[in-house]
Protein backbone atom coordinates (compact mmCIF):
# COMPACT_ATOMS: atom_id res chain seq x y z
CA UNK A 1 0.00 0.00 0.00
CA UNK A 2 1.52 3.48 -1.23
CA UNK A 3 0.28 6.18 1.62
CA UNK A 4 2.22 9.14 2.00
CA UNK A 5 1.53 11.90 4.63
CA UNK A 6 -0.51 14.22 2.26
CA UNK A 7 -2.97 11.28 1.53
CA UNK A 8 -3.33 10.39 5.24
CA UNK A 9 -3.70 13.59 5.88
CA UNK A 10 -6.57 14.17 3.00
CA UNK A 11 -8.05 10.94 5.00
CA UNK A 12 -7.94 11.93 7.80
CA UNK A 13 -10.26 14.84 7.14
CA UNK A 14 -12.63 12.79 5.18
CA UNK A 15 -12.93 10.62 8.61
CA UNK A 16 -13.26 13.74 10.53
CA UNK A 17 -16.21 15.18 8.08
CA UNK A 18 -18.03 12.17 8.92
CA UNK A 19 -17.48 11.85 12.81
CA UNK A 20 -17.26 15.68 13.19
CA UNK A 21 -14.54 14.51 16.31
CA UNK A 22 -10.95 14.59 15.69
CA UNK A 23 -10.81 11.48 18.43
CA UNK A 24 -13.39 9.06 16.46
CA UNK A 25 -12.12 10.70 13.25
CA UNK A 26 -8.63 8.81 13.90
CA UNK A 27 -9.93 5.60 15.09
CA UNK A 28 -11.54 5.20 12.02
CA UNK A 29 -8.87 5.98 9.92
CA UNK A 30 -6.69 3.78 11.77
CA UNK A 31 -9.70 1.25 11.76
CA UNK A 32 -10.18 1.36 7.70
CA UNK A 33 -6.05 1.14 7.22
CA UNK A 34 -6.04 -2.26 9.00
CA UNK A 35 -9.12 -3.35 7.13
CA UNK A 36 -8.01 -2.33 3.88
CA UNK A 37 -4.20 -3.94 4.94
CA UNK A 38 -5.62 -7.00 4.91
CA UNK A 39 -7.19 -7.11 2.01
CA UNK A 40 -5.23 -4.67 -0.57
CA UNK A 41 -3.03 -6.46 -2.91
CA UNK A 42 0.35 -3.93 -2.12
CA UNK A 43 0.47 -1.32 -4.30
CA UNK A 44 -2.74 -0.89 -5.15
CA UNK A 45 -2.93 2.77 -6.65
CA UNK A 46 -6.63 3.85 -5.78
CA UNK A 47 -5.86 2.10 -2.27
CA UNK A 48 -7.01 5.76 -1.07
CA UNK A 49 -10.33 5.77 -2.63
CA UNK A 50 -11.22 2.10 -1.21
CA UNK A 51 -9.89 3.16 2.34
CA UNK A 52 -12.55 6.60 2.33
CA UNK A 53 -15.31 3.50 1.11
CA UNK A 54 -14.36 1.66 4.52
CA UNK A 55 -14.62 4.65 6.04
CA UNK A 56 -17.77 5.51 5.09
CA UNK A 57 -19.43 1.97 5.44
CA UNK A 58 -17.91 2.11 8.93
CA UNK A 59 -19.19 4.89 9.83
CA UNK A 60 -22.19 4.38 8.82
CA UNK A 61 -22.65 0.82 10.29
CA UNK A 62 -21.01 2.15 13.72
CA UNK A 63 -23.09 5.59 13.85
CA UNK A 64 -26.26 4.80 12.11
CA UNK A 65 -28.31 3.92 15.00
CA UNK A 66 -26.52 6.47 17.27
CA UNK A 67 -26.41 9.39 15.04
CA UNK A 68 -29.44 8.33 12.27
CA UNK A 69 -27.42 8.76 9.53
CA UNK A 70 -29.57 10.71 7.07
CA UNK A 71 -30.94 9.19 3.52
CA UNK A 72 -33.74 12.27 2.73
CA UNK A 73 -35.96 12.23 -0.03
CA UNK A 74 -36.49 15.07 -1.63
CA UNK A 75 -40.04 16.63 -0.21
CA UNK A 76 -43.00 18.40 -1.65
CA UNK A 77 -41.62 21.69 -1.00
CA UNK A 78 -38.42 21.38 -3.30
CA UNK A 79 -37.18 24.81 -4.78
CA UNK A 80 -38.56 25.95 -7.93
CA UNK A 81 -34.95 26.29 -9.39
CA UNK A 82 -31.52 24.91 -8.48
CA UNK A 83 -28.45 25.06 -9.39
CA UNK A 84 -24.72 24.64 -8.69
CA UNK A 85 -23.82 27.97 -7.43
CA UNK A 86 -26.35 27.88 -4.42
CA UNK A 87 -23.41 27.71 -2.09
CA UNK A 88 -21.10 29.91 -3.74
CA UNK A 89 -22.17 33.17 -2.44
CA UNK A 90 -22.31 32.61 1.34
CA UNK A 91 -20.16 34.24 3.24
CA UNK A 92 -19.83 32.96 6.89
CA UNK A 93 -17.75 33.72 9.55
CA UNK A 94 -15.29 31.28 10.88
CA UNK A 95 -16.60 31.18 14.28
CA UNK A 96 -19.66 30.18 13.40
CA UNK A 97 -18.77 27.61 10.75
CA UNK A 98 -16.69 26.30 13.74
CA UNK A 99 -19.96 25.55 15.61
CA UNK A 100 -22.39 25.13 12.76
CA UNK A 101 -20.29 22.07 11.60
CA UNK A 102 -20.81 19.78 14.41
CA UNK A 103 -24.20 19.80 13.96
CA UNK A 104 -24.72 19.80 10.23
CA UNK A 105 -25.77 15.83 9.25
CA UNK A 106 -23.19 14.26 8.17
CA UNK A 107 -24.39 13.40 4.84
CA UNK A 108 -24.05 17.60 4.51
CA UNK A 109 -20.42 17.96 5.81
CA UNK A 110 -19.68 15.58 3.10
CA UNK A 111 -21.40 17.54 0.82
CA UNK A 112 -19.74 20.37 1.79
CA UNK A 113 -16.18 18.61 1.85
CA UNK A 114 -16.38 17.23 -0.89
CA UNK A 115 -17.36 21.09 -2.58
CA UNK A 116 -14.93 23.21 -0.99
CA UNK A 117 -12.10 20.76 0.15
CA UNK A 118 -12.15 18.33 -2.70
CA UNK A 119 -13.51 20.74 -5.72
CA UNK A 120 -15.87 18.26 -6.78
CA UNK A 121 -18.61 19.47 -9.29
CA UNK A 122 -22.49 18.61 -7.84
CA UNK A 123 -22.73 15.94 -10.77
CA UNK A 124 -19.40 14.48 -9.19
CA UNK A 125 -20.71 14.88 -5.59
CA UNK A 126 -23.93 13.18 -6.51
CA UNK A 127 -22.48 10.45 -7.87
CA UNK A 128 -19.41 9.93 -4.69
CA UNK A 129 -23.07 10.02 -2.42
CA UNK A 130 -24.78 8.33 -4.69
CA UNK A 131 -27.79 9.99 -4.85
CA UNK A 132 -29.38 11.41 -7.95
CA UNK A 133 -27.89 15.44 -8.79
CA UNK A 134 -31.86 17.01 -8.04
CA UNK A 135 -31.33 15.26 -5.02
CA UNK A 136 -28.36 16.57 -4.06
CA UNK A 137 -29.51 20.45 -5.30
CA UNK A 138 -32.64 19.98 -2.93
CA UNK A 139 -30.68 19.11 -0.33
CA UNK A 140 -27.52 21.70 -1.28
CA UNK A 141 -30.60 24.58 -1.20
CA UNK A 142 -31.70 23.23 2.79
CA UNK A 143 -28.22 23.09 3.92
CA UNK A 144 -28.03 26.67 2.76
CA UNK A 145 -30.84 28.15 4.15
CA UNK A 146 -29.46 26.02 7.61
CA UNK A 147 -26.43 27.95 7.15
CA UNK A 148 -28.24 31.48 6.17
CA UNK A 149 -30.67 30.67 9.53
CA UNK A 150 -27.12 30.00 11.85
CA UNK A 151 -25.07 32.24 10.65
CA UNK A 152 -26.73 35.09 12.07
CA UNK A 153 -29.95 35.65 10.35
CA UNK A 154 -28.60 37.50 7.15
CA UNK A 155 -26.81 40.05 9.24
CA UNK A 156 -23.02 37.81 9.39
CA UNK A 157 -23.11 35.54 6.35
CA UNK A 158 -25.87 35.84 2.96
CA UNK A 159 -24.62 38.40 0.72
CA UNK B 1 -14.06 37.48 9.72
CA UNK B 2 -16.59 36.50 7.78
CA UNK B 3 -15.63 35.23 4.39
CA UNK B 4 -17.04 32.50 1.87
CA UNK B 5 -18.14 29.73 2.64
CA UNK B 6 -15.89 27.52 0.76
CA UNK B 7 -13.10 29.87 1.82
CA UNK B 8 -13.52 29.30 5.36
CA UNK B 9 -14.00 26.01 4.90
CA UNK B 10 -10.87 25.35 3.59
CA UNK B 11 -9.16 27.16 5.91
CA UNK B 12 -11.32 25.20 8.45
CA UNK B 13 -10.16 22.07 7.62
CA UNK B 14 -6.28 23.03 7.33
CA UNK B 15 -6.75 23.23 11.30
CA UNK B 16 -8.22 19.52 10.88
CA UNK B 17 -4.20 17.74 10.79
CA UNK B 18 -2.86 14.27 11.95
CA UNK B 19 -0.20 14.74 14.94
CA UNK B 20 3.08 13.89 13.56
CA UNK B 21 2.76 11.02 16.24
CA UNK B 22 -0.48 9.66 14.95
CA UNK B 23 1.17 10.08 11.16
CA UNK B 24 4.40 7.56 12.53
CA UNK B 25 1.80 5.24 14.14
CA UNK B 26 -0.19 5.05 10.63
CA UNK B 27 3.04 5.27 8.87
CA UNK B 28 4.14 1.92 10.92
CA UNK B 29 1.54 -0.03 10.27
CA UNK B 30 1.19 0.48 7.11
CA UNK B 31 5.05 -0.04 6.65
CA UNK B 32 4.80 -3.38 8.68
CA UNK B 33 2.02 -4.93 7.00
CA UNK B 34 3.75 -3.94 3.30
CA UNK B 35 7.03 -5.68 5.22
CA UNK B 36 4.99 -8.95 5.88
CA UNK B 37 3.68 -9.05 2.49
CA UNK B 38 6.98 -8.29 0.87
CA UNK B 39 8.55 -11.24 2.82
CA UNK B 40 5.83 -13.90 1.91
CA UNK B 41 5.93 -12.89 -2.20
CA UNK B 42 9.88 -13.14 -1.88
CA UNK B 43 9.28 -16.47 -0.37
CA UNK B 44 6.74 -17.93 -2.40
CA UNK B 45 8.06 -16.17 -5.44
CA UNK B 46 11.22 -17.95 -5.37
CA UNK B 47 9.18 -21.63 -3.81
CA UNK B 48 6.43 -21.40 -6.23
CA UNK B 49 7.76 -23.57 -8.76
CA UNK B 50 9.32 -26.31 -6.47
CA UNK B 51 5.94 -26.30 -4.19
CA UNK B 52 4.07 -26.96 -7.27
CA UNK B 53 6.26 -30.00 -8.65
CA UNK B 54 6.72 -31.54 -5.02
CA UNK B 55 2.38 -31.06 -4.84
CA UNK B 56 1.57 -32.62 -8.22
CA UNK B 57 4.12 -35.60 -7.08
CA UNK B 58 2.63 -36.63 -4.07
CA UNK B 59 -1.18 -36.40 -5.54
CA UNK B 60 0.98 -38.50 -8.19
CA UNK B 61 1.62 -41.02 -5.74
CA UNK B 62 -1.62 -40.74 -3.83
CA UNK B 63 -3.80 -41.42 -6.18
CA UNK B 64 -2.04 -44.47 -8.30
CA UNK B 65 -0.89 -45.82 -5.22
CA UNK B 66 -3.66 -49.33 -3.81
CA UNK B 67 -2.28 -49.30 -0.69
CA UNK B 68 -3.24 -46.77 1.64
CA UNK B 69 0.16 -44.62 2.57
CA UNK B 70 -0.65 -44.35 6.06
CA UNK B 71 -0.37 -48.04 7.04
CA UNK B 72 2.65 -48.80 8.44
CA UNK B 73 4.21 -51.86 7.20
CA UNK B 74 4.77 -53.41 9.96
CA UNK B 75 1.25 -53.41 11.26
CA UNK B 76 1.38 -57.11 12.28
CA UNK B 77 4.73 -56.92 14.28
CA UNK B 78 2.94 -53.32 15.82
CA UNK B 79 -0.16 -55.26 17.09
CA UNK B 80 2.05 -58.24 18.16
CA UNK B 81 3.90 -55.54 20.39
CA UNK B 82 0.72 -54.12 21.88
CA UNK B 83 -0.97 -56.84 22.68
CA UNK B 84 1.94 -58.69 24.34
CA UNK B 85 2.41 -55.21 26.57
CA UNK B 86 -0.35 -55.26 27.52
CA UNK B 87 -0.83 -59.50 28.04
CA UNK B 88 2.60 -59.21 30.33
CA UNK B 89 0.77 -56.17 32.33
CA UNK B 90 -1.97 -58.20 33.28
CA UNK B 91 -4.12 -55.77 34.59
CA UNK B 92 -7.13 -56.84 36.89
CA UNK B 93 -10.09 -57.77 34.67
CA UNK B 94 -13.30 -55.89 34.70
CA UNK B 95 -15.89 -58.60 34.34
CA UNK B 96 -15.23 -62.31 34.93
CA UNK B 97 -17.02 -64.62 32.95
CA UNK B 98 -16.76 -67.88 31.55
CA UNK B 99 -18.83 -67.86 28.29
CA UNK B 100 -18.75 -65.33 25.73
CA UNK B 101 -22.56 -64.51 26.42
CA UNK B 102 -21.60 -63.12 29.60
CA UNK B 103 -18.87 -61.66 27.85
CA UNK B 104 -21.59 -59.87 25.53
CA UNK B 105 -23.31 -58.42 28.11
CA UNK B 106 -20.56 -56.60 29.85
CA UNK B 107 -19.37 -55.12 26.49
CA UNK B 108 -22.36 -53.47 25.98
CA UNK B 109 -20.55 -49.89 24.47
CA UNK B 110 -18.21 -51.75 22.25
CA UNK B 111 -19.29 -51.19 18.50
CA UNK B 112 -18.97 -54.66 17.48
CA UNK B 113 -20.65 -58.15 19.38
CA UNK B 114 -17.67 -60.29 20.70
CA UNK B 115 -17.60 -63.98 19.37
CA UNK B 116 -16.09 -67.67 19.87
CA UNK B 117 -13.69 -67.81 17.16
CA UNK B 118 -13.01 -71.50 15.09
CA UNK B 119 -8.98 -70.79 16.03
CA UNK B 120 -9.19 -70.25 19.98
CA UNK B 121 -11.84 -73.01 20.22
CA UNK B 122 -8.98 -75.73 18.74
CA UNK B 123 -6.47 -74.37 21.36
CA UNK B 124 -8.87 -75.89 24.60
CA UNK B 125 -8.95 -72.23 26.39
CA UNK B 126 -10.85 -71.43 29.13
CA UNK B 127 -12.38 -67.84 28.72
CA UNK B 128 -12.19 -66.50 32.57
CA UNK B 129 -12.93 -62.80 31.82
CA UNK B 130 -12.31 -59.23 30.09
CA UNK B 131 -11.82 -55.92 30.18
CA UNK B 132 -12.39 -52.63 27.63
CA UNK B 133 -8.89 -51.80 25.58
CA UNK B 134 -7.59 -50.69 22.56
CA UNK B 135 -5.70 -52.01 19.41
CA UNK B 136 -4.03 -49.48 17.49
CA UNK B 137 -6.33 -46.81 18.55
CA UNK B 138 -9.53 -49.01 17.37
CA UNK B 139 -11.66 -49.57 20.69
CA UNK B 140 -11.11 -53.80 22.01
CA UNK B 141 -11.93 -56.20 24.17
CA UNK B 142 -9.16 -57.71 25.79
CA UNK B 143 -10.35 -61.35 26.63
CA UNK B 144 -8.32 -63.47 29.06
CA UNK B 145 -8.35 -67.25 28.75
CA UNK B 146 -6.89 -70.02 30.54
CA UNK B 147 -4.94 -72.74 28.96
CA UNK B 148 -3.41 -75.45 31.47
CA UNK B 149 -1.57 -73.66 33.86
CA UNK B 150 -0.67 -70.36 31.28
CA UNK B 151 -2.79 -67.52 31.09
CA UNK B 152 -2.95 -65.95 27.45
CA UNK B 153 -4.57 -62.82 25.90
CA UNK B 154 -7.17 -62.57 23.12
CA UNK B 155 -8.25 -59.33 21.65
CA UNK B 156 -11.22 -59.04 19.86
CA UNK B 157 -11.87 -55.72 17.49
CA UNK B 158 -13.54 -54.77 14.51
CA UNK B 159 -11.80 -55.31 11.56
CA UNK B 160 -10.60 -51.84 9.37
CA UNK B 161 -8.48 -52.46 6.83
CA UNK B 162 -7.78 -48.81 6.50
CA UNK B 163 -6.50 -49.08 9.86
CA UNK B 164 -4.94 -52.80 9.69
CA UNK B 165 -3.85 -52.77 6.46
CA UNK B 166 -4.50 -56.62 4.95
CA UNK B 167 -4.53 -59.47 7.57
CA UNK B 168 -5.27 -63.11 6.65
CA UNK B 169 -9.08 -64.23 6.96
CA UNK B 170 -9.88 -67.94 8.09
CA UNK B 171 -12.72 -67.61 5.92
CA UNK B 172 -10.34 -67.80 2.64
CA UNK B 173 -8.51 -70.62 4.66
CA UNK B 174 -5.69 -68.27 4.84
CA UNK B 175 -3.97 -68.88 8.26
CA UNK B 176 -3.22 -66.35 11.04
CA UNK B 177 -0.45 -64.60 10.86
CA UNK B 178 2.58 -65.53 13.56
CA UNK B 179 4.63 -62.76 14.86
CA UNK B 180 7.06 -62.70 17.67
CA UNK B 181 7.28 -59.71 20.11
CA UNK B 182 9.15 -60.20 23.41
CA UNK B 183 9.65 -63.64 23.04
CA UNK B 184 5.84 -63.95 22.74
CA UNK B 185 4.63 -65.87 19.84
CA UNK B 186 1.13 -63.57 18.70
CA UNK B 187 -0.98 -65.27 16.20
CA UNK B 188 -3.30 -62.39 14.24
CA UNK B 189 -6.02 -62.92 12.10
CA UNK B 190 -9.24 -62.13 10.75
CA UNK B 191 -12.36 -63.89 10.96
CA UNK B 192 -16.35 -62.76 10.62
CA UNK B 193 -15.51 -59.65 10.26
CA UNK B 194 -13.51 -58.88 14.02
CA UNK B 195 -10.02 -59.28 13.76
CA UNK B 196 -8.11 -61.29 16.38
CA UNK B 197 -4.60 -61.42 18.17
CA UNK B 198 -3.70 -63.73 20.65
CA UNK B 199 -0.97 -64.81 22.58
CA UNK B 200 0.91 -68.02 23.28
CA UNK B 201 2.55 -67.27 26.21
CA UNK B 202 5.19 -70.37 27.10
CA UNK B 203 5.22 -69.41 30.67
CA UNK B 204 2.85 -70.02 33.50
CA UNK B 205 1.65 -67.47 35.36
CA UNK B 206 1.93 -66.57 38.79
CA UNK B 207 -1.74 -65.51 39.23
CA UNK B 208 -4.47 -65.00 37.16
CA UNK B 209 -4.67 -61.22 37.82
CA UNK B 210 -8.47 -60.92 38.92
CA UNK B 211 -9.29 -58.78 41.64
Amino acid sequence: MKLDRENLQKLYRYAYTLTANEDDAYDLLQSAIEISLRKLADGTENSAAYIRMIMKNRYIDEYRHQQSFPHENIGDNSPVSLDESTLEDIVIAGHDLALLWKTLAPLDREVLFFWAVEGFSMQEIAEKLEISRGTLLSRVHRLRRRLQAEAGAGQRGIA
Amino acid sequence: MSQPLKQQLNRYFKQVELSDRQLTELEGLINAQTEKENRIGRFYGSKLPAIAIILVAVIAIFMTSPIPRDIPKDMPRLIAEEVVKNHLKLKPLEIKAGTINAIRGYFSKLEFMPIESSVVSDEDMQLIGGRYCSLQGVTAAQLRMKQGRSLQTLYQTQYLPDVFGYIPQIEKDESPLVVYARGIKVKIWVEKGLLFALTESPEVNKNEGVQ
